[in-house]
């Protein structure tokens, strides 16, 4: 009986307009929003590799650093920012050193984004990514697909005479449950093999070193279980409403709802809840420290430049001190913004783990690694690459202050080959652990939602 | 005849639930909208505030600047409640790189703002722009979609048209009742916003300029409403069922509100690609090291060949120099000539790189910006950010005020001192450059009307004309259309 019904809920399918449209344009959005991306990562890797290769034509030794403007670490772009371009733009791609040669350790690399400028009209839209396509075209076509589920074929009459034969009624639930996941998800699945076909075409390679298998496989279960979710979302509202239109009206409202209100929601009321400052003031606020340690520093030695004991050690003993007060007061700063800042990503992340929409956009921008992981491991390298800089390059210069004057000199090695910022990768594990938690919400709103209208057909009124 | 039938539609539409949504979400996610954009402001007006103090209390002087850099601030705009548009990727500040010296000033845009709140970015904003472009169209739709095709389903629309009603008359009131409701429960949602911001003591009540702007948008805002609205109405006349009307114009929404505007974006990409800003920025600091380096060889050159100085060692040469020595004062007189020759070629460069750089850019914007323009959307987005200054008017004008503030390093502090370089060995003059004298700044100036007027007219009135045609073609498909 089961397969029986599940047929004629495919044969219904097929004969829809609606639907056959909803096909068409799965199967053509999906792959061309790849190719996009694909498209835009190449471009992107080709500006990456030019600047990289300019920049270190420029700055083979240390020397380079000093008087060539600066040392500067370049974020690479992801490979996977066809599934989801996250935060790509906003996220910072390059840090750079002071260009003043005689920067006073600890350096502070400034994290910029020059990358904006060149995607203004970008960011007004927003991109054509997986994500997108799934979180917006594929839910929207889950509605559809299912709002006259179960209330469409009450209004024609249909449902009767099905429920007039010893059918029962689990049945029929889950065989509509069934056919629109097999049509939908079907769908989805022919779009992701022409999309792997494009890909394969622009030389992914899906297993071996550097292969997309484990990435684009997560986004694929995440993606099966946001749409599983609107499907069964669908047929909720479908056996709760006793009209197509009306349950079609609801769903709208509540995609609206779940995709456009509830996560921006999250994040204003993580704003008001748990205020974080702005990255400027921060800035600021360091330049600040610096300036007052360095006052302190310079009096200190004043004293001791007038007096008989005064010797190179003596000097350096007291700059490694203050230098070693001012690293602890910026870590103090940092650690304070960095806990602020992850309480409040935190507290707007769960809030927003209300939506289905949210747990699956975070995940999907965490995956391709253009999300908040990749932010933190980002700030992470650079501390490295600043510590290096520290060491081997703004740490060498020494200053001597006697009665007659200061005599300050790069004591280091100048020809010693330059620091190099070495960018780091997301491990798949990690990120893992942390969508984890979203895909078993996701699976829970699926079961929650099915549950609903499984219970909501049981007692569902066909007069 | 027509008031007739506005009221009857007028008292159908109040009972129905669609008005009770409408109205519950103007009257909720406006006021919402304005409270936290206006607190989100509040905000961030005072830690820029914060960051202007602390920049100044360290920036007195000019010695300040040519020891620790300058910088100029560019404040939030208090209008970003009504569109945050662009705002997460323009500069949040313009800042020296390196030293100032006789090579002019070096600055480039900095943008930290992206790293304040990544999740908003990454989920987007609820400011007005949103809230009309997306739910209020929605709801425009849904007033709309079974004006005419619900009608004839009911079988009302025969029994309508069998008394001596013309159609005109039927369409016009269909419309007229539905703006009505619409754009009144729309101002009332405003009226609540405009309350909540009162009662924060919201900068845009207490400015007029500001506060006319604000109701500019709220004008475009009923135009784009009524723009859905006959769009609704289109596609009801041309279905015969309501069912069929709804899933069509929601295809039609989401095609026009998502897919449009992001493929124009694409489509310009591919049609005008252009330079990576890194790529760009590298190439001009190359240019900088040739041309620095060009000087360096002339000037080692001058000083091998010119007479009279060429056998001097550097301490005779500055003494003969601090002495008043002919030839000496002819070596520093030819040096700086060489400096003004290769500092002019090096500006000269530098503004060529920029100037393909940004034509480049701006041809590929106009393309994305002309092939959007094909849905009332995008229209409807690019007007409220102009408007709210958080667009493409204030990019350039920043972009403007950068190149301003790096003119009035030059004039107050670069081009007043000189470098004399002599056997490996080099001197700063000051010439007339007082150390003391208060640190250069500069005014943020927000876009002026005018300005804003002169990027968004084509979008209003591409926006005018898809009003006229959606109503029209309603008008014309209702006149054809068979009610049996």
């Amino acid at each position: 009986m089961f397969k029986t019904l599940f047929l004629k809920e495919i044969r219904v399918d097929f004969l829809s307009r609606r639907v056959i449209m909803g096909l068409v344009l799965c199967l053509i959005l999906i792959p061309l929003g790849v190719y996009i991306g694909v498209r835009d990562y190449r471009v992107r890797w080709q500006a990456y590799q030019e600047a990289v290769r300019l920049y270190q034509d420029d700055h083979k030794t240390v020397q380079d650093i000093l008087y060539k403007g600066g040392g500067k670490g370049f974020r690479p772009p992801s490979p996977f920012v066809f599934l989801s371009q996250g935060l790509d733009i906003v996220l910072p791609n390059v840090a750079e050193s002071p260009s003043t040669p005689q920067q006073k350790p600890p350096v502070d690399l400034r994290l910029n984004n020059n990358q904006g400028s060149e995607n203004l009209y970008a960011s007004f839209h927003g991109p054509l990514d997986l994500a997108f396509m799934v979180s917006v075209i594929m839910t929207f076509l889950a509605v559809v697909f299912t709002f006259s589920g179960v209330s469409g074929e009450k209004e024609q009459g249909t449902l009767r005479q099905i429920l007039g034969n010893s059918v029962p009624r689990p049945t029929i639930i889950l065989a509509k449950a069934a056919a629109q996941g097999v049509m939908l998800i079907g769908a989805f699945l022919a779009a992701a093999i022409l999309s792997f076909i494009v890909l394969a075409v622009h030389g992914y390679a899906l297993f071996g070193p550097g292969g997309i298998f484990a990435e684009t496989a997560l986004a694929l279960v995440l993606s099966i279980l946001a749409i599983g979710a609107f499907i069964n979302l669908g047929l909720l509202v479908s056996a709760l409403t006793r009209q197509a239109v009306l349950a079609f009206i609801i769903l709208l409202l509540c995609w609206v709802f779940l995709f456009g209100v509830f996560p921006r929601l999250s994040v204003v009321i993580a704003q008001l809840a748990s205020p974080v400052k702005s990255q400027q003031l921060v800035l600021q606020e360091k330049n600040r420290l610096r300036l007052e340690n360095e006052k302190a520093r310079a009096a200190e030695i004043e004293k001791i430049a007038e007096s008989d004991s005064n010797t190179q050690e003596k000097q350096d003993e007291i700059t490694a001190q203050y230098r070693a007060k001012l690293t602890e007061a910026f870590r103090v700063l940092d650690r304070d913004q960095t806990n602020r800042q992850n309480a409040q990503t935190q507290l707007a992340v769960n809030i927003s783990r209300l939506s289905p929409v949210s747990c699956y956009i975070r995940p999907m921008a965490e995956i391709a690694r253009t999300g908040l992981m990749q932010l933190e491991l980002y700030r992470q390298d650079i501390g490295r690459f600043g510590a290096a800089l520290d060491d081997k390059v703004y740490g060498q210069y020494k200053e001597f202050r006697q009665k007659s004057g200061i005599n300050v000199g790069f004591k280091g090695d100048g020809s010693a080959p330059a620091p190099v910022f070495q960018p780091n990768r997301i491990r798949t594990q990690d990120i893992v652990k942390n969508v984890l938690p979203d895909a078993v919400l996701l699976f829970a709103f699926s079961l929650l939602f099915f549950s609903g209208a499984y219970v909501a057909f049981i007692r569902y009124d066909v007069r | 005849m027509f008031k007739t039938i506005v009221a009857k539609e007028l008292q159908e539409n109040i009972r129905d639930f669609r008005f009770v949504i409408a109205a519950f979400l103007c009257m909720i996610i406006i006021p919402l909208g304005f409270f936290i954009n206006a607190k989100e402001y509040q905000t961030k007006e005072q830690y820029d505030r914060d960051a202007v103090r602390i920049y100044e209390d360290s920036h007195k002087r000019v010695i300040d600047v040519m020891r620790l850099g300058a910088a100029a601030f560019r404040p939030s705009s208090p209008l970003s409640l009504m569109s945050r548009g662009i705002e997460p990727l323009l500069p949040t500040s313009v800042e020296t790189v390196g030293y100032i010296t006789n090579w002019g000033a070096q600055t480039q845009f900095v943008n930290t703002r992206g790293l304040d709140n990544p999740l908003s970015f990454l989920y987007g904003r609820i400011d007005l722009s949103f809230i009309v472009a997306a739910i209020m169209s929605l709801l425009a739709m849904l007033f709309t979609y079974n004006a005419v095709a619900g009608e004839k389903e009911k079988r009302t629309l025969s029994q309508v048209l069998s008394n001596a009603v013309p159609r005109n008359t039927v369409i016009l009131a269909k419309m007229a009742a539905g703006s009505l409701l619409v754009g009144v429960v729309f101002i009332l949602g405003i009226l609540l916003g405009l309350s909540v911001l009162f009662l924060m003591g919201h900068v845009i009540l207490s400015d007029a300029g500001l506060f006319g702007r604000f109701l500019i948008g709220v004008a475009v805002s009923l135009l784009y409403i009524l723009v859905f609205l006959s769009f609704g109405l289109l596609i009801s006349t041309l279905n015969k069922s309501s069912l069929s009307a709804i899933v069509g114009l929601m295809v039609c929404w989401v095609f026009l509100f998502l897919i449009l505007p992001r493929a124009s974006v694409i489509a310009a990409k591919i049609l005008q690609p252009v330079k990576s800003q890194q790529v760009i920025d590298i190439e001009k600091n190359q240019v900088r090291i040739q041309t620095q380096r060009e000087e360096d060889q002339e000037v080692r050159q001058l000083q091998k060949t010119m007479p009279g100085v060429k056998d001097m060692d550097f301490r005779t040469f500055f003494s003969s120099l601090r002495n008043g020595d002919e030839n000496a004062k002819a070596y520093e007189k030819k040096q700086n000539e060489i400096h003004d020759q290769y500092r002019a070629k090096l500006d000269a460069e530098l503004n060529q790189i920029d100037a393909l750089y940004e034509n480049e850019r701006r041809i590929q914007a106009e393309i994305a910006r002309n092939i959007s323009r094909l849905s009332p959307v995008s229209c409807f987005v690019h007007i409220m950010a102009e408007l709210s200054n958080t667009g493409f008017a204030e990019y350039k004008a920043w972009q403007e005020t950068g190149s301003r503030f790096t003119q009035i390093l030059d004039r107050e502090i670069a081009d007043k001192f000189s470098v004399l370089r002599f056997g490996g060995m080099a001197t700063s003059s000051g010439g007339n450059l007082d150390r003391t004298a208060p640190a250069p700044k500069i005014e943020y100036k927000p876009v002026r009307f005018h300005e804003v007027a002169s990027i968004a007219w084509p979008d209003l009135c591409v926006l005018f004309i898809f009003g006229i045609i959606f109503f029209s073609g309603s008008y014309v498909a209702f006149l054809r259309y068979d009610v049996r």
